[in-house]
């Protein structure tokens, strides 16, 4: 079953952010000069990146009157905040039914996209089939290419299939965003497997089905939560696609019902568009916060393959 | 009768020829094969096929709800002319160039300066990459009530510091259009670039520019030498990904403009959607996002061999 090259294949760490070494010569560094020349820049920096969120959640939080009077009441603050726009949103509005629909989109996608990735990453490595280069290389291409060269003609496909306005044709398509970039990170996980495990097992009788979901996607659980976490943000983020093949209102996702619904003509509107960002940003929000580890080497780990 | 014998007795199992079926269950190619199908089955459907599509629709007149017949480079021939589609490009171009560059030089600065040691280091990442996960849409929402023409709040500090006088038109002019949008992305591309040139960061050792300082090498040198050399790799990988995000980016522009003001902020992506979607025209629309297959090519081949010269300096196979 092994070739003696395989047995050879080199273990890799997997690429997890690692332990700070770079203390190096810091100590040389007077406070006064860290203070202008790093901790300055590094404020004015994260204060730029953090100001449309707080303005974000400040909007959604504010009443009316004061979002607009910026001369009696000052913007930065407000003492009076009101659950008025979010209410709005949840209970006199189809926002739930859009949440809902991005939530139902993004997971059935993503499920879809990691079993499939798993099988393709396991193949490339493992099963090292003729070809399995020349498919690794082609999966990595799919990777460059982007939705705006290819919603027009997808359009016209969905169209043919009577999939048009249909949830589902989201769910077919964004595993077209998220296989190869799954695939390309969870060959990185595999490759960092021993492979002595798997011949042990296979000695023992198993069949390869097996080894992969009883030896292999154990042990690659933190690629698989990696995976799926960065899938998951895509989808949510996803905009084109569900702009161009959902016409139905009550079939939006959240980014897309958010432009196009929300924006009439009333001047009151910043609160409840506000508050609607606020709440569509949330879910992936609270998610990161879990898996803060596993989101930075699933993005760094993509790039480093 | 004693037990040992009946233990005797029992035969053992003779080795026999494994079946076909069996060998083909083991074989590598067969269930290799097996294994691609779902993966390749999506990729073929829904994006080499819509790829190939997507040109043959370029020479074809073709309209929502009817089928079009071939035209040649009627459509191209067309769009040689056409002011608007000239200026989406010379726009998509100027978004990739300025937005690219900003990003890169801010996030490598921003890498550089997180890569330091201090108290909260990891809260501090991981609030860095916080508009890198908020979807792009709903931070461009965000942006669009910053840029608000009467109630900006920019326009608001700026007042109160004096030096305006009258609200600054963000999306409403279109230099000033132009410049929010890429202020937008340059924005939400930063924490990308920073994290991932950050984890590159990592990995250098610090013996090395303590050799360096030891020889005498200034900040500078330390920089020029040791951390963007052992960065490029890593840097050309970075760097293709933002050029090709920021060229085909569509939702962003969107949200905020639309291609407004008077398509003054048109990408080609954009025109395309309002060609293909909103006109009707699929042909058209098409022929705009295949001619940015070349450009888009080229934006690709210049990141990725431009900066990927110095590879072979770091004398080890990538992988």
């Amino acid at each position: 079953m092994t070739d003696a090259t395989q047995s050879g294949v080199r273990v890799e760490q997997p690429s997890v952010a690692r332990e700070d070494n770079a203390e190096g010569m810091e100590f040389l560094e007077t406070f006064k000069r860290r203070l202008v020349f790093t901790y300055l820049p590094l404020g004015i920096i994260i204060l730029v990146l953090l100001f449309p969120f707080y303005w974000m959640a400040l909007t959604a939080v504010k009443p009316d009157e004061q979002l607009l009077d910026m001369e009696t009441f000052s913007p930065f603050w407000t003492w009076s905040p009101t659950f008025k726009h979010i209410d709005k949103l949840l209970f006199h509005s189809n926002y739930p039914k859009w949440l809902w629909n991005t939530m139902y989109v993004a997971s059935a996608a993503t499920a879809l996209s990691l079993f499939a990735s798993v099988l393709a990453a396991y193949a490339i490595v493992r099963l090292q089939f003729r070809g399995a280069q020349l498919v690794g290389g082609l999966i990595f291409l799919a990777y460059l290419v982007p939705p705006s060269i290819l919603f027009i003609p997808l359009a016209s496909i969905i169209y043919q299939y009577g999939l048009i306005d249909s949830p589902l044709s989201l769910i077919l398509v964004y595993p077209t965003i998220l296989i190869p970039f799954a695939t390309w990170l969870l060959m990185g996980y595999f490759k960092s497997i021993p492979f002595e495990l798997e011949e042990s097992a296979l000695m023992d009788g198993a069949t390869r089905f097996q080894i992969l979901t009883k030896i292999v996607l154990p042990l690659a659980v933190p690629g698989l939560i990696s995976a799926f976490i960065f899938c998951f943000t895509l989808c949510w983020n996803e905009f084109i696609y569900a702009l161009t093949f959902i016409s139905t209102t009550g079939n939006k996702t959240v980014p897309v019902a958010i432009v196009n619904e929300f924006v009439d003509g009333d001047i009151y509107r910043w609160g409840s568009l506000m508050a609607g960002a606020l709440v569509g940003s949330l879910p992936l929000v609270i998610l990161y916060t879990f898996f803060v580890e596993h989101y930075v080497s699933a993005m760094t780990g993509a790039v480093k393959e | 009768m004693t037990t040992v014998q009946s233990f005797d007795a029992k035969p053992r199992p003779a080795m026999r020829e494994p079946t076909r079926w069996e060998r083909l269950r083991s074989n590598r190619d067969w269930l290799g094969f097996w294994f691609m199908v779902p993966s390749m089955g999506l990729l073929t459907l829904f994006l080499a096929y819509p790829l190939f599509l997507g040109v043959w629709l370029s020479f074809t007149d073709t309209k929502i709800g009817r089928a079009g017949k071939f035209i040649g480079l009627e459509n191209y021939e067309w769009l040689l002319d056409d002011k608007v589609f000239w200026l989406s490009v010379t726009n998509t171009m100027l978004y990739t160039v300025v937005a690219s560059a900003a990003k890169f030089a801010i996030g490598l600065y921003l890498a550089l300066l997180l890569n330091k040691h201090m108290p909260f280091k990891a809260i501090i990442r991981a609030i860095v990459l916080i508009p890198f996960i908020v979807p792009t849409v709903l931070s461009a929402i965000a942006f669009w009530w910053i840029y608000d023409s009467q109630f900006s709040i920019i326009s608001w500090m700026l007042r109160k510091m004096g030096w305006i006088t009258v609200n600054i038109n963000f999306l409403g002019d279109p230099w000033n259009a132009r410049w929010s949008t890429i202020f937008a992305n340059v924005w939400r591309g930063i924490p990308f670039v920073a994290i991932t040139l950050l984890a590159g960061l990592q990995t250098v050792s610090p013996s090395l520019y303590e050799a360096a300082t030891l020889d005498g090498a200034s900040g500078w040198q330390r920089f020029r030498y040791i951390t963007y050399p052992i960065l490029t790799p890593i840097i050309a990988v970075v760097m293709t990904f933002s050029v090709l995000f920021t060229f085909t980016d569509f939702q962003l522009i969107w949200a905020l403009t639309r291609g407004g003001p008077v398509n003054a902020t048109h990408l080609m992506a954009t025109l395309s959607y309002q060609r293909a979607i909103l006109g009707g025209n699929m042909g058209e629309g098409a022929a705009i996002a295949t001619a940015m297959i070349p450009f888009l090519m080229f934006a690709v081949l210049v990141s990725w061999f431009g900066l990927q010269r110095r590879k072979w300096q770091q004398g080890v196979g990538n992988d």
